[in-house]
């Protein structure tokens, strides 16, 4: 009945390794470049390319679509923006964070040239898919084969 | 090195390649608990919050469709995200809230009365 007069921590395993508090929450959050600048998160995504292009879905939980940028600069493909920490009702005080808040940024280099008034992007239950169909330059071209002019059959 | 690659340790040493373990906040006010449990790509419709005893179970099955591109590798998506919480003995089993927004539960703990914080008028 001892355990029950706690009142924090509130998590016992398997929540105890975020209470330990050896594991800084900065370790949670991807690497930090060992810069002075701001800490930029870097979120994980997915790429998967084919014969009509490339589609990349990144993970953004709770990112709003207007703290959300995607940019375009020859063959390589930026997403960033920010994630903002969720008010807290008065009172109210975190005890704990593994989520990834404050600006984040991502940038990726293209396998193949798009249009860029090709590109769409939707933003779904915190998952971003951005679908990059190829450049019609930077496709394959079937060439047909005609039979020379004259020649005997 | 980073967080991610110690969920991928410890989904190898407990088989649990089906399944995904997702960050979670907490916070707290006067009143009650807030857990933030980030659950991206996740189904509202087959999103399941079992509170029993003391443990509750965070059971986010992904949206079909949602992970329709195959990775040149595993990275765990289209797994089924799974936690389980085990709560102190404060918590008020009844009136449990729980809302999907942008891809984050959001689950309210209300706090039983005797770990409310009160307050004593002086006479």
């Amino acid at each position: 009945m001892l355990m029950r007069l706690y009142t924090r921590p509130l998590f016992a395993t398997p929540l105890r390794s975020l209470l330990d508090p050896e594991r800084s929450v900065d370790s949670l959050c991807g690497p930090v470049p060992p810069s002075e600048g701001p800490v930029v998160h870097i979120p994980p995504v997915e790429v998967f390319s084919d014969e009509e292009g490339t589609v990349i879905t990144a993970e953004l939980p709770g990112v709003q679509r207007e703290s959300l940028k995607i940019s375009l600069l020859g063959d390589v493909l930026t997403v960033s923006g920010e994630h903002v920490r969720p008010e807290l009702p008065e009172g109210g005080s975190w005890l704990r964070t593994e989520a990834c808040y404050g600006a984040f940024s991502r940038s990726l280099e293209l396998p193949h040239p798009v249009n860029e008034k090709d590109v769409t992007a939707e933003l779904s239950g915190g998952v971003l898919r951005i679908q990059l169909p190829k450049a019609d330059e930077a496709r394959p071209r079937t060439i047909e084969v005609r039979e020379a002019k004259g020649a005997s059959a | 090195m980073t967080a991610r690659t110690e969920v991928v340790e410890r989904d190898r040493w407990s088989s649990a390649r089906f399944w995904r373990t997702p960050a979670a906040d907490l916070a707290e006010t006067p009143e009650a608990y807030l857990l933030l449990v980030q659950v991206p790509g996740a189904d509202g419709k087959r999103l399941r919050v079992v509170l029993e005893r003391e443990r509750l179970t965070v059971t986010a099955p992904p949206a079909s469709g949602s992970s329709g591109v195959p990775a040149a590798r595993d990275t765990g998506r289209g797994r089924t995200f799974t936690r389980e919480f085990l709560l102190g003995g404060d918590i008020r089993a009844e009136g449990m809230d729980a809302s999907l927004s942008d891809g984050v539960l959001t689950i309210k703990l209300y706090k039983s009365e005797k770990a409310r914080p009160r307050e004593i008028a002086i006479q």
